[in-house]
């Protein structure tokens, strides 16, 4: 056991149960999974990437680079988390990944024997011959060899959620700076959120033994959380990482809200994924210790400075004894002063510095801490860290030790800061980077800002928090602030050991050892982007938080530049990983985008309707009676009732627009091809609307109910789209326009019925004195009246089938009521409901371009509709209509088409060939838009796009269908097969 | 997605009951609103002066040309875009257009919509902290308070929202063919704090 028997922000009376490897531990309440660990005497964690090397803990954050376990099973097995920020719970089931057949034994780590051959660029080198290998063999091995543990194979149990707050300050990170940026605002009144990742606030001070104003610095954590939580407009938001920064002050946040928990509390999701709308933002995010490059510095037991302070003072735990330090800064030595006073042995501070400064070395003295100055550690040695060897003064000397404590200084947590662009600058002075050029209403206090000291981070922290506060015309005061006597620490930059012995890692988590910088270096691939990408260096979970900085250093070694000059690569987000799930939320599975039922649904329901999807909308596609094989069969008896006799469909989903006042006639004379100020009062008309580039973006019917009052009708694809379109041209084109525009595509419920039988049926449901004879309702024209005796109605005598029809529309709620009105009425008749299949066959067999035709690449000309445009008038879209292109004979134009095998079945998709051309581009003639069996002919009949369509009527082709291997002789028809004159819609 | 709703249709209102933990008093409840009219607005080019006149004249009421409420007695006129409104009243669809017209023709047009949108009112003491997981706005009382309105979007649905009151209580007018949509992402969002759902059993 390598817990202390006291100290430490853990609670010995809640202890925890867990396992690691099926091998069951015990934590208790306080512990993280990492310090658990290292309490139970755990050392080996994980394999690397690339090597298979073991690892140990390197941090005790969410830097870590090493310690990436698998947690959970089943459904819930969730990969490459960092340990070292997984809260303990009792029942945790974690599990190391990247090893078999264990990670004690990994055979895969004999791989590590061919280290030499796995450098940078290898996989570029490599695989490059011959290159027909890379999709049979190459990416296969390369896929297999990669990633890290294993997703769950099941879909995953919990909830996610989104949410949004808003707040005036944001304050990012609750450590000294981040509490008193929070304090400062908040006593100003200003709304304040404090976000931070731990789910204990403290930052740092949890894990030094400082004072503050005195007293231990836990008690000011303890009165600053107790001030915030008393403030009303302060919100504290613990285990929640901002993870970027986005346009106009949002920044996204993720909170694990039950990840501590074994699962969620009822009804409570596992993550929540914020925006937070922040009118000006502190970022106290604090800084990482950085390593040093040395051979042998990945072993098991190397961890940084900071890490072995926080898992010693903050968990009383220590993963063995002794620890040796090995630094070039201060910060380092009272890591280990504090380590040491918490109970870990340190057999030695080795410092690169000839000369540390006299007070540091007096503090060790007085410690009886064993100081090593000018010495490097240039070896290291057993499977989990035994002893390292020392070379100081000329001198070798191997010392035995289970840590080995390493710090080269601090990297300022800036990655948010870099979300807009801007470049951290480098700092010779704290050897590091700060942040450049910041996100617009961002700051920096603390650690964050290279400002080192707790006592200048409560500084900053209240000075940054009131200049927010005070930016938007609260009043806050930065003083007087709580005292804390430390100093900041001094640095003498230092990257790399040269001359040390065994693979000497830069980024642990990629394994990008010294010697690629080196082969990046030599290959030409030096500037810092090309860099990163030829050796992998920064990429990942941790975004080379702990390696950044060591790397290009390096380079700028080898390249004779200064850091400066090299510069660095930039943070993009998320800071920290971010799971899919709670980026979809709720909106996943059933719930992914709305599901619209039409006014009939239920009713259709009941009919035994199957539905399709059309857009957002659920329309009935069928409605199968029992005895029929298939789809097929069913559609053939809906399209031969209706034609027979009557048909019912609900077209509800059709786009709606209401349009009113004295300019409608003219704005839809520009919207419009055709001309639409000349349709009288109680007409329909059929119109085209054209995209600014001439092609045809819709179609419809539009009625004029009223001097002034007209409504179009959309495809149900493009409601939408169009609206927003006419919107468009009010605002935007033609301001001047009286015309209002109201979307009514909801409050209308609308029902066509079809079939020589329709008048019949709609006579039985209409109110008198609504005339629906064929006289005071012709074709194309509209009544208003009420039908089931009493209810509103609007009367369109159209036709998409090609039968005589209507479409009735009422107000929505009563659209079931409508149905079951006129399948009651159409008793007599067969009444016969029909889906979005019948209809299509049906509108097939008649010749009407729909979806597949009006597919946004179509002219109205391609489509056969050219002769609708007026000459008279300018519309949208007339210009560029009349481009080259669209006048190129050789376009392929609409025709129908029919199988010279009447047993042959068509395929929409299929290409056009003229007979005895090979099946090449350059041959290719046209495609299948649509195809359906008619029940009318007996055999199944196509629309399509053919080169010279119409002037090859009578002419045969090759439908040429590579995909579901059909190659088959097709006859070229007009676009019409049923009632090509239209006598039955007139009747 | 959460499995309080997963074997329930997506097509259907969410039914009656209460959803999320025990409690004495729900956090919140979602209650689909019955008969009341609705009308859309617009004013005719150049109009919104004899509009905002014809308005005061015929209801009392001193329309106001933004996102917010204006309202006397039971009729309210919810801005919803420059110049444009959305107008509720109890009472029948057909009576309210017609009052409406009768007023407000010369300088308006005016559309029944009073099926277009099903009326669901969220209130209760929860009801803020359940809607800032559906809604994008800040609904903290000092920047949206009874008599504010806003046409936005909620779970990737169009819609427009005012505030009744401060118990607080928020009006939702949500396309009719979402509504099964948004009460399925109100609910999910909202039974951590227990949610009681009514008036859908009518349809």
């Amino acid at each position: 056991m390598t817990r202390f028997v006291d100290g430490g922000l853990i609670d010995r009376t809640r202890p925890l149960a867990f396992t690691f490897d099926g091998q069951a531990y015990r934590g208790f309440a306080g512990d993280t999974l990492a310090s658990a660990l290292t309490a139970n005497g755990v050392r080996l964690i994980g394999r690397s990437f690339k090597y298979h090397r073991p690892r140990g803990l390197f941090s005790a954050g969410s830097d870590e680079p090493n310690a990436l376990v698998e947690l959970r099973t089943g459904a819930r097995r969730e990969p490459n988390t960092r340990a070292t920020t997984v809260e303990l719970y009792d029942g945790l089931d974690a599990a190391s990944q990247n090893r078999w057949p264990s990670l004690d034994f990994d055979l895969q780590a004999a791989g590590g024997l061919f280290a030499p051959l796995l450098g940078a660029g290898f996989y570029y080198k490599t695989f490059m011959w011959p290159a027909a290998l890379w999709e049979k063999l190459y990416e296969p091995v390369i896929r297999r060899a990669a990633g890290l543990g294993r997703a769950a194979e099941a879909p995953d149990p919990d909830a996610y959620e989104k949410a949004y707050a808003f707040c005036d300050v944001l304050v990012i990170g609750g450590g000294a700076a981040g509490l008193m940026a929070a304090l400062t605002a908040g006593r100003s009144g200003a709304r304040v959120i404090l976000v931070d990742e731990d789910f204990r606030l403290g930052g740092r001070i949890l894990s030094e033994r400082e004072e503050i104003d005195d007293a231990p610095s836990l008690q000011f954590v303890a009165r600053a959380e107790a001030e915030l939580a008393a403030m009303p407009e302060v919100r504290v938001m613990r285990r929640t990482t901002v993870f970027g920064v986005y346009d106009g002050g949002t920044y996204g946040a993720l909170e694990r809200v039950g990840d501590h928990l074994p699962v969620p509390a009822p009804f409570t999701p596992r993550q929540r994924y914020w925006k937070i709308v922040a009118r000006r933002a502190v970022l106290c995010a604090g800084a990482g210790d950085r390593p040093i490059v040395f051979g042998g510095n990945d072993r098991p037991g190397v961890m940084s400075a900071q890490a072995l302070r926080s898992y010693a003072v903050r968990y009383a735990a220590a993963a063995g004894s002794p620890a040796v330090v090995f630094a070039n800064n201060g910060y380092a030595w009272s890591a280990a002063f504090d380590a040491a006073a918490a109970g870990v042995p340190i057999a030695a501070i080795v410092d690169v510095r000839a000369e540390p400064p006299p007070v540091q070395m007096e503090r060790a003295n007085r410690r009886g801490i064993r100081v090593i100055a000018g010495g490097e550690v240039i070896a290291t040695s057993g499977k989990l860290l035994s002893s390292v060897t020392v070379r100081a003064r000329g001198r070798t000397e191997t010392i035995a030790a289970q840590i080995l404590a390493v710090s080269g200084g601090s990297s300022p947590t800036l990655a948010l800061t870099s979300h807009f662009g801007g470049k951290p600058v480098y700092r010779a002075d704290i050897a590091g980077f700060v942040p450049g050029v910041l996100p617009p209403g961002l700051s920096v206090a603390g650690a964050a800002a290279g400002e080192y000291s707790l006592a200048r981070c409560l500084a900053a922290g209240a000075a940054r928090g009131a200049e927010a506060a005070n930016d938007l015309g609260f009043t806050a005061r930065a003083t007087p602030v709580p005292q804390a006597q430390d100093k900041p620490i001094t640095v003498s930059p230092f990257w790399h050991v040269a001359q040390s012995r065994g693979l000497a890692f830069v980024d642990l988590q990629n394994d990008v050892t010294a010697k690629d910088i080196a082969i990046a270096h030599q290959e030409g691939f030096r500037a810092v982007e090309l860099l990163k990408r030829y050796t992998t260096l920064g990429m990942a979970t941790d975004q080379g938080r702990t390696s950044n900085v060591n790397g290009l250093a390096m380079m700028a070694a080898l390249t004779g530049q200064d850091i400066e000059t090299t510069g660095t690569t930039l943070f993009r987000p998320p800071f920290t990983p971010v799971a899919i799930g709670a980026i979809a939320g709720h909106h996943r599975e059933k719930d992914f985008r709305a599901t619209r039922p039409t006014p009939t649904h239920a009713w259709a329901r009941a009919q035994g309707a199957t539905f399709v999807e059309a857009g957002l909308w659920l329309r009935a596609q069928y409605f199968p009676r029992a005895g029929e094989a298939d789809w097929l069969e069913t559609v053939k008896r809906e399209v031969t009732a209706t034609r027979a006799s009557v048909g019912l469909i609900d077209v509800s989903t059709f786009g709606k627009i209401d349009l009113q006042g004295p300019d409608v006639g003219r704005f839809l004379d520009r919207v419009y091809i055709n001309t639409f100020s000349t349709l009288a009062v109680g007409k329909v008309r059929y119109g085209v609307m054209l995209r600014e580039d001439g092609m045809v973006m819709d179609d419809g019917t539009t009625a004029r109910l009223a001097d002034t009052h007209y409504l179009m009708t959309t495809t149900t694809a493009n409601a939408a789209k169009v609206y927003q379109h006419l919107e468009f041209c009010l605002q935007v084109l033609w301001p001047d326009l009286d015309v209002q525009i109201a979307s009514v595509s909801e409050q209308w419920a609308q029902v066509s019925i079809a079939g020589p039988r329709a008048r019949d049926v709609l006579a039985r449901i209409a109110d008198a004195p609504l005339d629906v004879s064929n006289a005071g309702l012709p074709y194309m024209g509209v009544a208003q009246g009420s039908v089931m005796g009493g209810i509103a109605a609007r009367i369109f005598r159209v036709s998409f089938s090609g039968e005589l029809g209507y479409e009735i529309a009422v107000p929505a709620r009563h659209g079931a009521p409508l149905a079951r009105a006129l399948m009651e009425a159409g008793a007599p008749f067969d009444i016969t409901p029909y889906g979005t299949e019948a209809l299509g066959v049906m509108r097939i067999e008649k010749g009407h371009v729909s979806g597949n035709e009006l597919n946004g690449q179509t002219s109205v000309a391609d489509l056969g509709l050219g002769r609708m445009a007026s000459t008279k008038k300018d519309h949208i879209g007339r210009v560029l209509s009349e481009r080259p292109a669209f006048r190129d004979p050789d376009r392929p134009t609409l025709v129908g088409f029919k199988p010279v095998d009447p047993k042959d079945r068509l395929r929409a998709g299929a290409h056009f060939l003229r007979h005895g051309r090979s099946a090449v581009l350059a041959n290719d003639e046209g495609y299948m838009t649509s195809v359906a069996f008619s029940p009318t002919l007996g055999h199944w009949i196509g629309l399509g796009l053919l080169a010279r369509g119409p002037e090859r009527i009578g002419e045969t082709v090759r439908a040429y269908d590579p995909v579901r291997g059909a190659d088959i002789p097709v006859e070229i028809c007009r676009p019409g097969f049923v009632d090509p004159e239209g006598e039955r819609l007139r009747v | 997605m959460s499995d309080l709703l997963s074997h329930h249709p997506v097509t259907d209102l969410v039914p009656e009951g209460h959803y999320g933990p025990d409690a004495a008093q729900p956090g919140l409840t979602a209650q689909v609103v019955d008969g009341l009219a609705l009308a859309t607005v617009a004013a005719r080019k150049g109009a919104s002066g004899a509009l905002a006149q014809a308005v005061l004249d015929a209801f009392g009421i001193a329309l106001v040309d933004a996102p917010k409420v204006s309202f006397l007695g039971d009729l309210s006129f919810i801005g919803t875009a420059p110049g444009r409104w959305l107008a509720t009243a109890g009472g029948a669809p057909a009576a309210h257009v017609a009052r409406l017209q009768g007023a407000l023709a010369d300088a308006a047009a005016l559309t029944d919509q009073s099926d277009g949108s099903l009326i669901i009112d969220v209130y209760g003491p929860k009801a803020r902290m359940a809607l800032a997981k559906l809604v994008p706005l800040d609904l903290h009382p000092a920047v949206f308070a009874p008599g504010d309105a806003a046409a936005t979007a909620a779970a990737l649905i169009p819609l427009v929202v005012w505030q009744l009151n401060d118990m607080p209580a928020y009006r939702f007018a949500v396309p009719r063919s979402f509504a099964p949509a948004f009460l399925r992402a109100l609910v999910s969002g909202a039974a951590e704090f227990g949610v009681t759902v009514s008036g859908t059993a009518r349809g």
